[in-house]
């Protein structure tokens, strides 16, 4: 049986791949493994964004529940992917809800932990954030391409 | 001056067969795919034409309307041709609402097809958008019937809403033969769906891939394209190991009436298949 340690969980992440080995030991104090079955909810909106997570394996859906008419799924996450920007900023509430797909693996790393470490170390803690601005930036641009309807008539390709 | 006011008896003009001349088909078979996409089998009425290869165009001429260039969506025998047409108004329209007996105009097939050969032996990844599906359909058959031939099989296949994706039959078949992975992913969920929601290059993101052995196809709307065209050159995957099939304004398809020019090339002709680093820089040329 192979043991791994947090860390090297960590560093097969695609997010913190390229992170300093030392931040990824610090952040991986601060970590742990949780699995969500299929349709577990992962994060409620309104609640206290207690940290983020990155999924190892399984899909998870995100979206905004929209009453009698459940969970608007917005987008799918997967593997290698993070989930929660909210823990980053006040009120520290989630915006929006995540539930699982399929069954997900993930690693869940906790605020309380982490905004300490990052406040007494603002370079660690700037490169943590650019990092994060770089998921938004792509969630950002996905969400541009989706606004333009290419599969919509005015754009769509004859053949 | 004629000597008679009576018209003058025109001797009918022999039709020479030549590439400008369409060529009549039946439609035996009419499919609703989606909403406004169908699928016509045509057979030819007597004359037929070259059969085509995957990544094909033919112009598809009806009666009245006019003739719109459209690929070709399987590979069939005895001269019979299919073709999957989303309806946009004009000529298409027209297409869209034939009915089996109907007599439509064929030229063709024209253009570069699918470097299937090129990904032989490597790991494939095909990547729909939309219509985009049906071009890339015939490269599906060609490797479901020489599995061994090829190396991983992905499909990605991407769409409006889920009431909008193509072949869905055949797609859960795919699925569940297991011999291709496929993905599906829509802009917009409705309940139930059970794929996934966002843009393909989300799905791609996902899914490990071995640059130096990878071939990918792509097609879908020119803007898909460029941003899958990226994520897999970003990946390492070399450029002129990624096809798109590019779509112009197609009007002669014999490089003589310049409307589908991108740059030095002709999409009817040198296309509509082309790898990318040939189109790369083109296709952010705004002026193109």
């Amino acid at each position: 049986m192979v043991v791994t340690t947090m860390a090297e969980e960590l560093a097969d992440h695609r997010f913190f791949r390229l992170i300093p080995s030392a931040l990824r030991e610090r952040l991986a104090g601060c970590a742990k493994n949780v699995v969500f079955a299929p349709d577990e909810r992962i994060c409620v909106e309104g609640t206290h964004a207690s940290g983020f997570f990155a999924i190892r394996s399984g899909r998870v859906n995100v979206g905004i529940y929209v009453p009698h008419q459940g969970l608007q799924v917005l987008e799918t996450r997967h593997a290698g992917d993070v989930i929660g920007f909210s823990w980053l900023f006040p009120p520290y509430r989630w915006q929006i809800d995540a539930v699982a797909a399929e069954r997900v693996h993930a690693i869940e790393l906790h605020a309380d932990c982490m905004l300490p470490y990052l406040e007494e170390h603002p370079s660690d803690g700037y490169l943590l954030v650019r990092m994060f601005a770089q998921e938004m930036e792509e969630t950002v641009q996905s969400t541009r391409l989706r606004l333009l309807d290419v599969y919509g008539r005015d754009r769509a390709r004859l053949t | 001056m004629p000597a008679s006011r009576e018209p003058t008896a025109y001797a009918a003009p022999a039709l020479r067969r030549g590439s400008m001349t369409p060529v009549p088909h039946r439609v035996t078979s009419v499919v609703h795919e989606t909403r406004e996409t169908v699928t016509l089998t045509l057979e030819p009425v007597a004359d037929r034409v070259p059969s085509p290869v995957a990544g094909q165009f033919t112009m598809l001429w009806a009666w009245g309307a006019g003739e719109v260039p459209i690929s070709v969506s399987a590979l069939e025998d005895d001269g019979v041709l299919v073709h999957t047409i989303r309806d946009v108004a004009g000529v298409t329209k027209t297409l869209c609402a034939s009915k089996p007996g109907d007599v439509l105009g064929v030229r063709g097939p024209y253009g570069r097809g699918w470097g299937v050969d090129a990904a032989r032996g490597r790991d494939l990844v095909l990547v729909a958008g939309g219509i985009g599906l049906a071009p890339l359909r015939p490269v599906v058959h060609t490797v479901l019937e020489d599995r061994a031939a090829f190396g991983r099989v992905l499909l990605v296949v991407g769409a409006r809403t889920e009431q909008e994706l193509l072949f869905r039959g055949e797609l859960d078949g795919w699925w569940h033969a297991r011999d291709i992975a496929v993905r599906t992913i829509v802009d917009r969920s409705s309940p139930g769906w059970a794929g996934s929601v966002g843009v393909v290059t989300n799905e791609l993101a996902s899914i490990d891939l071995d640059p130096a052995s990878t071939y990918a196809m792509v097609c879908g709307p020119e803007v898909m394209m460029r941003v899958v065209a990226q994520h897999l050159t970003d990946r390492g995957v070399p450029k002129e190991s990624i096809e798109v099939s590019i779509e112009r304004n197609m009007q002669c398809a014999v490089k003589t009436c310049g409307h589908c020019q991108v740059g030095p090339f002709f999409a009817c002709t040198d296309g509509p298949v082309l790898t990318w680093d040939v189109v790369d820089a083109l296709l952010t040329v705004r002026e193109l």
